[in-house]
């Protein structure tokens, strides 16, 4: 055995130090698990103060007045006991607040920033955690409210379309791609890709899909991908651009085969769902669809859809998501955000914004960690005449990896971009 | 006071063309893009359909441009002068104020295969128990986007020339003409429309360049794929992903190009038209078959303003419809329901009157300062060009750029902000109104002041203010009525921190409630209808007992 140099002695004396003190770390996790509540609750209570008399710039998605209607009910529930204003910033598209804060961020505004919390998920999502646009340590796990769900049950309220949240945004709702048939016109509506393609040849000109890039419509071409896919592993992972000609083969030839017999004959597409649903009104198209499965039964109760619509989905299940709230890196009131996001996961509003005649957004909750009253008043929910119970929506299907989206609206732009 | 003025204007807009030209060509330091390539140019230029949506938008425009200046024209001769001029601009002053999103949905509303026209006649008459799969509504060949245009960009030119002609003693020109033997119509063709032109010139390159790069009506009504070359820069704008914003920045400096192409072309046209006339003129033709062309034209003329408010009247049904389906030729029943849900406007409401009214005063005053200094006419100043930069350039090109100054300056969100944004889109259109009035004034009034012993600002206050009269209060109403239909700039100046009526009927547009869609499309109208009323009423008690000073104004 050769002498050892006196680096190499150092590096022996350092190891049990680094040992004990990697121990220490280990133990930290297991010390707060001893009183997790206790802990949890007064650090709680520390941002609930800083929090009192903030106000909060909820940016969300207004196309909605059901939604608009419950930001409104928690805008006056947070004032009334946390003391907290919130304004309801309506966008029209969730990337032009992405943009705002990325301009912010390059103007060096590190605080004070012009949005508190922002709705958000996906691609956008991953966009902002890439460039440092939200806050720069975890916080969405230590809410009180995160005790109610169950990640071990539904992994994606910790994994956005593949990319893990880390902490960095809290779970709000699910959304599960559900479509629409009107029954008095197409009782039998095609369950699956194949069906669907035969369907569309058969009666030229009565379906449809919104543009991309609307995230609708992207996610219905990515429902067609995985169940036409031969493996569907590659999807989870970032895109391979070797892989991804050999991986899509199947839902472009999927598209090529029916875009002539479209809606339009392909040459034009409407611009979001609400758009489609109308198009399913006028009985222009024989099916749309849409990211909440209780869509169309509020549509129906507001005269927006007639009462014999009725949804399904695809045999071999639908793609399923989870919507969240984020806070970005200079928000002016991060305290009262977290209240926000808080009271917004508790199962009280949670109960309500599940309700079809308030929003009907399914939970994000994990039934077994409610109390029985909770409990109970989720089992008292209507369902709406036209959703489907939670046994039928039991197939889901995870989002792809975000990457996915980019790469296939771009194929598509180039393969059905300019109109054929 | 130029100076001010050019300074008000050139800051931001120099602040948004660096904003766009440094990620054209690569430079976009909050990326970690800080070395120039040609990298965005590459991946714009592959953009699929890329020529044609470039071709779209320049035949769209040009067509639009070009047809909407001949229906005001034809529209001018009929009825200007005549009793009946003072409803047409009673119907041209509300439309003017319509924003375009609002009439792009009243046109689905009407013509689309499940639109109010088709349910009027079906089944009845069709026997369409479902919308036909033929379609007039969207279409790819542009049509209905010039349809669009048209009935926003008549009514506008209809109204400047109407304020060109009070400056012009028309009643003069046309009665030489007519005293050599020439017809009426020949002799507005050979005597005033040549001076009218000269006067809207800009007016009518404004509607060239926003016609180029005009995003909601495409949107709507097609062609959607490819669509219109703005459309493309603003998804590149819209997109998650942030690197698009630099091959989206190439496409915004692209459609300056284009506006340039467009405005050579245009001017290629002026000049043809101008030696074609001049042709005519030399030779002596009578024109006598242009009395029966002007009568064929006015009827077609009349189909845009005809759609338009057809579409509102759909519209404004839409607002109070229950449920209402295929092919039900009226809605099952009317509710109030989702007027009932407009309190939650108010104050989007509230914010869009202080801006437009805040914004046109500003602009007005401004302008008429400039004015009293500097007498200008519209041929002269290079300093002008800076006040019509913001509607000559496409709004998606520079107002990102210039957000970011405001973010810098930490001005966006502020009222200030917000009201000198909306300014700076007011400006050229006060300008193109007030501008050539003053300058087309007769200057003996003045100097007759000056022999009376009346000081320069006496003589201002006395005799030009009181003159330009007609022409302010036309201005104050386009201002206010550009100010309510602003989209881009109110995104980015407000910040969220403040909203408007146009931002509120966007995002409610977005979701597809046509009921919804509907009432946010007639309080954006009342706005306008209320600044309109109002100037009018004003107008008519202070300077109604004059009778040479009903034209030009909106009486």
């Amino acid at each position: 055995m050769p002498a050892m140099t006196p680096v190499q002695m150092l590096r022996l004396a350092i190891l049990p130090v680094m040992c004990a003190f990697m121990m220490v770390v280990m133990m930290l996790p297991a010390a707060t698990l001893t009183g997790p509540a206790l802990a949890g609750e007064r650090d709680f209570a520390t941002i609930r103060d800083a929090a009192r008399g903030q106000t909060v710039y909820f940016n969300a998605w207004g196309g909605d007045d059901k939604i608009n209607d419950y930001i409104a009910w928690a805008g006056n529930e947070l004032a009334r006991r946390h003391d907290i204003t919130l304004k309801h910033v309506k966008l029209s598209d969730t990337a032009a607040a992405v943009s705002r804060i990325l301009s912010e961020q390059a103007a060096g505004r590190s605080t004070g920033g012009s949005i508190d919390l922002l709705w958000v998920n996906g691609e956008n999502f991953a966009a902002m955690k890439r460039n440092g646009l939200l806050q720069a340590t975890p916080w969405a796990e230590s809410l009180p409210s995160w005790r109610y769900t169950d990640a071990g049950a539904l992994p994606a309220i910790r994994l956005d379309f593949a990319v893990p949240t880390d902490g960095l945004e809290s779970p709000w709702g699910r959304a599960q791609l559900v479509f629409a048939h009107d029954s008095a016109r197409l009782p039998a509506p095609p369950r699956s890709a194949a069906d669907l393609a035969a369907h569309i040849i058969e009666t030229p000109g009565r379906f449809t899909y919104p543009q991309p890039p609307d995230f609708v419509g992207l996610s219905f071409l990515k429902q067609i991908l995985i169940e036409t896919a031969a493996d569907t592993a590659p999807l989870y992972r970032p895109v391979e651009e070797a892989l991804f000609d050999a991986v899509t083969a199947p839902l472009w030839q999927w598209l090529d085969s029916v875009t002539p017999h479209l809606w339009r004959g392909g040459r034009a597409y409407p611009a979001n769902y609400p758009m489609q649903r109308q198009l399913l009104a006028d009985g222009e198209v024989d099916i749309a669809i849409a990211f909440n499965p209780a869509d169309a039964s509020s549509a129906i109760e507001r005269g927006e859809l007639p009462a014999s619509v009725r949804t399904y989905i695809h045999d071999g299940g639908t793609i399923a998501n989870v919507h969240f709230l984020a806070i970005p890196f200079n928000a002016n009131a991060p305290e009262a955000a977290r209240i926000v996001a808080d009271f917004l996961l508790s199962p009280e509003a949670q109960i309500r914004k599940a309700d079809p005649r308030v929003w009907g957004d399914p939970t994000v909750l994990a039934m077994h960690r409610l109390s029985e009253d909770d409990r109970a008043g989720f089992a008292a929910l209507p369902r709406g005449v036209a959703t489907l119970s939670e046994a039928d929506l039991g197939a889901t299907l995870a989002e792809p990896h975000p990457s996915w989206m980019k790469a296939i609206e771009t194929e598509w732009r180039r393969r059905y971009g300019s109109g054929g | 006071m130029t100076g001010i003025l050019a300074l008000a204007t050139a800051l931001p807009v120099i602040a948004g063309i660096v904003g766009v030209m440094g990620p054209a060509i690569g430079l976009f330091p909050p990326l970690g893009f800080v070395t120039p390539s040609l990298d965005p140019a590459r991946a714009f230029l592959a953009t699929p359909g890329l020529a044609r949506a470039g071709m779209t938008s320049l035949v769209t425009g040009l067509g639009a441009t070009g047809l909407a200046l001949l229906f005001s024209f034809v529209l001018v001769i009929t009825f200007a002068g005549a009793r009946r001029a003072g409803w047409l601009r009673r119907l041209a002053g509300p439309l003017i104020a319509v924003p375009h999103s609002a009439v792009a949905i009243g046109v689905l509303f009407l013509l689309a295969p499940s639109g109010w026209l088709m349910r009027l006649v079906s089944p009845s008459l069709t026997g369409f128990e479902r919308p036909p799969l033929w379609a007039l509504v969207p279409d790819g060949s542009g049509a209905v986007l010039c349809l669009g245009l048209l009935i926003k960009e008549v009514p506008f030119l209809v109204l400047v020339s109407l304020a060109a002609l009070a400056t012009l003693p028309v009643r003069r020109l046309l009665a030489t003409g007519m005293s050599l033997g020439y017809g009426r119509a020949a002799s507005w063709v050979y005597l005033v429309l040549p001076l009218v032109y000269r006067r809207i010139r800009l007016p009518v390159f404004a509607v060239l360049a926003f016609s180029l790069s005009v995003v909601d009506m495409p949107r709507l009504l097609g062609p959607m794929l490819p669509p219109p070359l703005a459309v493309l820069i603003v998804e590149g704008f819209e997109d998650a992903e942030l690197a698009a914003r630099l091959p989206a920045s190439f496409g915004a400096v692209m459609q300056i190009g284009l506006t340039i192409v467009a405005l050579a072309i245009w001017c290629a046209g002026e000049w043809l038209c101008d030696r074609a006339l001049a042709w005519q003129r030399r030779r002596g033709a009578r024109l006598a078959a242009l009395r029966a062309c002007v009568r064929i034209l006015v009827g077609l003329a009349a189909v845009p303003l005809v759609i338009g408010c057809a579409g509102l009247v759909a519209a404004a049904l839409w607002s109070v419809a229950g449920p209402w389906f295929f092919p039900a030729a009226w809605p099952e029943s009317l509710t109030w329901r989702f007027w009932m849900r407009a309190d939650s406007l108010a104050p989007a409401l509230a914010a869009s009157l202080v801006i437009a009214a805040a914004a046109s005063l500003i602009a007005v005053t401004l302008a008429l300062m400039a004015i009293a200094v500097a007498r200008p006419n519209s041929r002269t100043g290079l300093w002008q060009v800076w006040i019509f930069a913001p509607i000559l350039l496409p709004q998606a090109g520079f107002v990102p750029g210039l957000q970011m100054m405001l973010t810098v300056t930490r001005l966006d969100g502020t009222w200030l902000a917000m009201i000198w944004m909306h300014m700076l889109f007011i400006l050229p259109y006060v300008w193109l109104i007030l501008a050539p009035a003053a300058a087309s004034l007769d200057k003996r009034h003045d100097r007759i002041a000056a022999s009376l012993g009346a000081g320069r600002w006496r003589r201002y206050g006395r005799v030009t203010l009181p003159m330009l009269t007609p022409a302010i209060i036309t201005a104050l109403f386009v201002g206010t009525a550009v100010s309510v239909a602003l989209y881009l700039p109110s995104l980015f100046a407000g910040a969220g921190r403040i909203t408007t009526m146009t931002l509120e009927a966007v995002a409610l547009a977005s979701g597809g409630s046509r009921a919804m869609a509907g009432v946010a499309t007639m309080l954006q109208l009342l706005i306008p209808v209320l600044f309109f009323a109002l100037f009018q009423t004003v107008y008519r008690l202070g300077y109604g007992r004059f009778a040479g000073m009903r034209a030009g104004g909106l009486h």
